[in-house]
C-alpha cells in the first residue's frame, strides 16, 4: 500500500481507530493482520515470503537461546544467514549475477549460459531481510534476549510503516515498545499527523515536482552538457531523492507516534554536513548503522555498537590509515552501493563515497577541516559539491552513462554552457537556497517566538493551512517512492 | 497555557484543516475550467474549434483528433491533407469566439468545395517530437496526400512528448491490478462524483502554475521580447525529430509542405538573429534534402494585424504576442496556404 494513496488512509484511520480500544494480546493481532494486509495489497502471493524470512529467523534465534553448543550454533546462524541472503540473492540479483556470470563465460569463450528470468522484486525485501539478520546475530552474539512470542516477533519484522522502506529498527529498540501498551500521549499524536502532512508535502510538492525536471536532464546525450549542467543535474536529483526518501521516514516516524511508538530518525539535513564522515551520520542514519554495526566495525575488530543512530562516522581510523583499513572501507561501500540495486552503476556510487571518504581522512589527518569557520565553510562546500556530484551514477542509465557525465566535467571547452531550459537552473537554484537557510530560519524564528505563542500558534496553523491545501491540491497516487526499488 | 493543554486545543484544529482547505478550494475554484494554457493567454486571444457539417476540423487533441477524423473518413474525398501546428492555428487575438474563422478553417472550406478534406491538428508550444508521434498515429488511420508541418523557432526548445499526446496502449487483459488499484480508482471515481476532486484540484494547479510562472517574469523582468535562449540539444533533438519525419513521409510518397509560421515584425524579434536564421537555414537544407516544399511565410502578416494577450507578468494586464495574430492575419495565412496547396493539388 502506497503512503501517499486515498486506500492507505481508510486504512490507516480503521486501525487507529482499533489501535488505541484494544487490549495487549488483540492489538497485537491486529498490528500483525494490518501489516499483512498493507503489503497484500500490493502483491499476496510474495506475503509468504516474509512469513519464511519470519520463521527462519524466529526458530533460528530460539535455538541460539537454547543451545551452548558453539558448533551447533554456528550451523544454525551459517543456515538462516544463508536462507536471508539467499532470498534477497535470489530476488534481488540473480539477473545482474547470471548476466555477469555469462558475461564472463562468454569472454574465456565457453559455451554455458545461465539462463534469464524475469523475477519480480518483492518490494520491502532490502529493507526487511537487513532487519531479521540483525536480530539473528544480535541474538547470536547474545547482546539481545531471543523473543519467544511469535506474533511479538513477527510484528518487529512487519510492522507496516516501515516494512517497505524503513527506517530499518533494531530489535532492541522496538519490540519493548510494540510489547508494552504505550500510554496516549495527545502531543505525540499532534506530533505524528504533523510529520504525515508535512512527509506527504515533501513527496507530492516537492519531490515528484522535480522528477520530470530530472528525468529531462539525464535524456539529454551527455556530449552537450557542460560542467554547470552536470552540477545542475546532480544537485536537482541530490535534492529529488532526499525529499523523496525523507518525506517516506518522516510519514513512517509519524505513523509510530500515531502508535505511541518512537522509531530513529533517518534523515538530519545531510547536505549541511561539513565533511563526507558527517555526510554518513546524517543520511539513511539507520542503514548507515546497521553498515557500520554487521559490516564495517566486525570487519575492523570492533565492537557492535547494537543501535541505530549515529550512522557511520566513527573516527577509529584516527592515526591508522593502513591499507587493510582502506580496503574493508572500500569492501564497505561497495556493499552499500550493491544493496540499493543489482546495477555496477551502485556500486560505482559506493566506490565514489569511499574514495571522497579516504580523501578526507587524508586530509583531515594533515589540516583540521574544523579548525576555523573559513576552513569549515571551505569543507562543507567541497562535501556538498562531491555528495552531490556521486548522485550522478545512482540516476544514470549505467556506470558508463555515469562515467561520460562525470567526464563532462574535466571537458575545459565546455564548462559553462547552458544545455536545459532555464526554469531548470532556476530550479535547482531556488531549491538549493531554501534548502540551505531553512534550519538556520527555524531557530531564528523559534528563538524569536518564544514569547509570543498565541502569534507563533497562528502562523504554525497558516503554515499548515498552506501545506495541507497544496498536498491536497498536487496529491498523486500513482507516484512510488524511490526507495521502494531498493 | 501548559503545553498539554495547548495540544488539547489544536489537535482538534490541525484535524479540521483539510476539511478548511477542502472549503476554500472548492469556494474559489468549483467550475473553473479554464487550462493553464488558456490562463497564461487570457481572454484576448480566443481559442477556436472550427466545424464543418457539425463536425471539428480543428483540434488539440488524440480524444477531438478521433472526431476530427470522422470528417475526413465520412465523406468520400479525394484527397486528404493534414496541417499541424502550435496555437497559432487555433488562437485568434482579440477575435470572436462564434464568428471568427481562422486560417486552417477558411482552406478546409474552399478544399471542401472542391472534395479534398483538410483537417488540422494545433496545440500550444508542440515540439516536433510530437509531430513525429501524431503523425504516426494518424497515419494508421488515414492515407494523407498531403502533411503541412508549421516551423516555428520557439518550438524547438520544447522537449519531450506531453502525456496527452502518448496513445494509450491497449490494456493487457493478463496483468491483473493490484488491489491498492482497485480500490484507488473506485475511491477517486467516488470523490470525483461528489466533490468534484480532480476538476478543482485542476483548476488550482492551473491557478498555481500561472503565479509561478507570472512572478518569475517579474522578478526577471521577461516580457515578449526578451530573447529566447537556443538550447542546442533540445534543438538537435527536435530537428531529427523532423529529419525522421520527412525521411519517412518522402519514402511513402506523401508530399510535405514545410512553412515558416508568420512573425510579428514590427518590433525586435524575441530571437537571436543569427540563431533564426540558423534555424530557417537549418530546415531549408533539410527540406531540400527530402524534397519536401519549403515555404518562408514569416512577414507576410503586417504588424497591424497582430494583437495582444494577457500580461505574463505580475501587474501588467496586457502585452504584446509573439505567436497569435488577429482574424484578418488569419485570412492572410489561409490564403497563402490554400495558393500553395492549388500548386501541389
Amino acid at each position: 500500500m502506497l503512503f501517499n494513496s486515498f486506500t492507505f488512509f481508510v486504512f490507516l484511520i480503521i486501525f487507529i481507530s482499533g489501535y488505541w480500544f484494544l487490549n495487549r494480546k488483540i492489538r497485537l493481532y491486529l498490528i500483525f493482520s494490518s501489516s499483512l494486509a498493507f503489503y497484500g495489497f500490493w502483491r499476496v502471493e510474495f506475503l509468504s515470503l516474509i512469513l519464511l524470512s519470519v520463521l527462519i529467523n524466529y526458530f533460528s534465534s530460539l535455538f541460539f537461546e537454547k543451545t551452548q553448543s558453539k558448533s551447533k550454533r554456528k550451523i544454525v546462524l551459517l543456515f538462516s544467514l544463508l536462507s536471508n541472503l539467499g532470498l534477497l540473492a535470489f530476488f534481488k540479483y540473480y539477473y545482474f549475477i547470471s548476466e555477469n556470470i555469462n558475461f564472463i563465460f562468454n569472454i574465456i569463450g565457453s559455451e554455458i549460459n545461465i539462463p534469464y528470468y524475469n523475477i519480480i522484486l518483492p518490494l520491502g525485501i532490502s529493507f526487511y531481510t537487513f532487519q531479521s539478520v540483525s536480530y539473528t546475530i544480535d541474538v547470536f552474539n547474545k547482546n539481545i534476549k531471543a523473543e519467544k512470542e511469535f506474533i511479538l516477533f513477527s510484528n518487529y519484522v512487519i510492522f507496516f510503516p516501515q516494512l517497505i522502506a524503513g527506517p530499518i529498527l533494531r530489535a532492541k529498540e522496538i519490540i519493548w515498545q510494540l510489547s508494552e501498551r504505550p500510554k496516549f500521549k495527545i502531543e505525540k499524536m499532534y506530533g505524528g499527523i504533523k510529520r504525515i502532512v508535512f512527509g506527504l508535502f515533501l513527496k507530492v510538492v516537492i519531490a515528484d515536482h522535480l522528477a520530470p525536471i530530472v528525468e529531462q536532464c539525464f535524456l539529454v546525450d551527455s556530449k552537450y552538457l557542460s560542467a554547470i549542467d552536470i552540477f545542475t543535474m546532480s544537485y536537482l536529483f541530490g535534492f529529488q531523492i532526499y525529499f523523496d526518501f525523507s518525506a517516506y521516514s518522516h510519514i513512517a516516524i509519524g505513523l509510530a507516534m500515531l502508535m505511541g511508538i518512537n522509531f530513529p530518525e533517518n534523515f538530519n539535513f545531510p547536505y549541511h554536513s561539513k565533511s563526507p564522515k558527517e555526510f554518513w551520520t546524517r543520511w539513511h542514519i539507520t542503514l548507515s548503522s546497521w553498515v557500520r554495526d554487521y559490516v564495517y566495525l566486525p570487519m575492523m575488530n570492533y565492537k557492535n555498537l547494537n543501535n541505530s543512530e549515529g550512522g557511520i562516522g566513527l573516527s577509529i581510523y584516527k592515526n591508522s590509515i593502513s591499507f587493510n583499513s582502506i580496503i574493508i572501507l572500500l569492501i564497505t561501500w561497495m556493499l552499500m552501493g550493491i544493496w540499493h540495486g543489482a546495477h555496477w552503476k551502485f556500486v560505482a556510487w559506493g566506490v565514489s563515497h569511499a574514495l571522497i571518504i579516504t580523501f578526507y581522512r587524508l586530509f583531515d589527518g594533515m589540516i583540521n577541516l574544523s579548525r576555523n569557520r573559513l576552513i569549515a565553510f571551505a569543507s562543507w562546500f567541497f562535501t556538498l559539491q562531491l555528495v552531490m556530484l556521486s548522485w550522478i551514477p545512482f540516476r544514470a542509465e549505467s556506470s558508463s552513462h555515469a562515467f561520460r557525465l562525470w567526464g563532462r566535467l574535466i571537458n575545459n571547452d565546455n564548462w559553462f554552457g547552458l544545455g536545459f531550459k532555464e526554469n531548470t537552473y532556476l530550479i535547482a537554484f531556488f531549491i538549493t537556497f531554501i534548502y540551505l537557510i531553512y534550519p538556520y530560519v527555524v531557530i531564528a524564528w523559534d528563538g524569536y517566538m518564544k514569547k509570543n505563542v498565541l502569534i507563533k500558534n497562528i502562523i504554525e496553523f497558516i503554515c499548515l493551512f498552506f501545506i495541507v491545501t497544496m498536498v491536497l491540491i498536487f496529491f498523486k497516487v500513482i507516484n512510488q517512492f524511490i526507495y521502494f526499488q531498493f | 497555557m501548559s503545553l498539554k493543554k495547548e495540544i488539547k486545543f489544536k489537535l482538534p484544529v490541525l484535524l479540521l484543516i483539510p476539511f478548511f482547505s477542502w472549503f476554500f478550494l472548492h469556494i474559489f475554484f468549483v467550475g473553473d475550467n479554464q487550462k493553464f494554457d488558456q490562463l497564461a493567454l487570457g481572454e484576448e486571444v480566443v481559442k477556436v474549434t472550427n466545424y464543418i457539417n457539425n463536425k471539428p476540423i480543428l483540434c488539440g487533441s488524440f480524444a477531438q483528433l478521433d472526431k476530427c477524423l470522422r470528417y475526413l473518413k465520412e465523406k468520400n474525398f479525394n484527397k486528404k491533407i493534414l496541417w499541424i501546428g502550435n496555437s497559432q492555428l487555433n488562437s485568434v487575438n482579440q477575435g470572436n469566439l462564434d464568428t471568427t474563422k481562422t486560417a486552417s478553417h477558411r482552406a478546409s472550406e474552399y478544399f471542401y468545395d472542391k472534395n479534398i478534406g483538410l483537417i488540422t491538428f494545433a496545440a500550444p508550444n508542440i515540439s516536433f517530437q510530437e509531430y513525429s508521434v501524431i503523425i504516426d498515429y494518424l497515419k494508421k488511420k488515414i492515407d494523407f496526400d498531403i502533411i503541412i508541418l508549421s516551423l516555428v523557432f520557439d518550438d524547438t526548445r520544447e522537449d519531450g512528448v506531453r502525456k496527452s499526446f502518448l496513445i494509450k496502449k491497449e490494456k493487457n487483459k493478463n496483468i491483473q491490478k493490484t488491489l491498492q488499484e482497485i480500490s484507488e480508482s473506485k475511491i477517486i471515481l467516488y470523490l470525483d462524483k461528489h466533490i468534484k476532486w480532480n476538476d478543482i484540484r485542476s483548476a488550482a494547479q492551473g491557478k498555481i502554475y500561472t503565479f509561478l510562472y507570472q512572478s518569475r517574469n517579474f522578478v526577471f523582468n521577461i516580457n515578449p521580447t526578451s530573447t529566447r535562449k537556443f538550447i542546442k540539444p533540445i534543438f538537435d533533438k527536435n530537428i531529427l525529430s523532423l529529419e525522421k519525419i520527412l525521411k519517412k513521409l518522402k519514402k511513402e510518397n506523401i508530399k510535405t509542405i514545410l512553412y515558416v509560421a508568420p512573425l510579428r515584425n514590427d518590433i525586435k524579434i524575441p530571437y537571436s538573429e543569427i540563431e533564426y536564421s540558423y534555424f530557417k537555414r537549418h530546415t531549408k537544407n533539410l527540406s531540400t534534402k527530402y524534397s519536401s516544399y519549403f515555404y518562408n511565410l514569416e512577414n507576410i502578416v503586417p504588424g497591424f494585424l497582430w494583437g495582444e494577450k494577457a500580461g505574463t507578468k505580475i501587474g501588467v494586464d496586457t502585452e504584446v504576442d509573439f505567436m497569435h495574430f488577429k482574424e484578418q492575419g488569419h485570412a492572410i495565412l489561409g490564403k497563402n496556404i490554400i495558393t500553395i496547396l492549388n500548386k501541389l493539388l
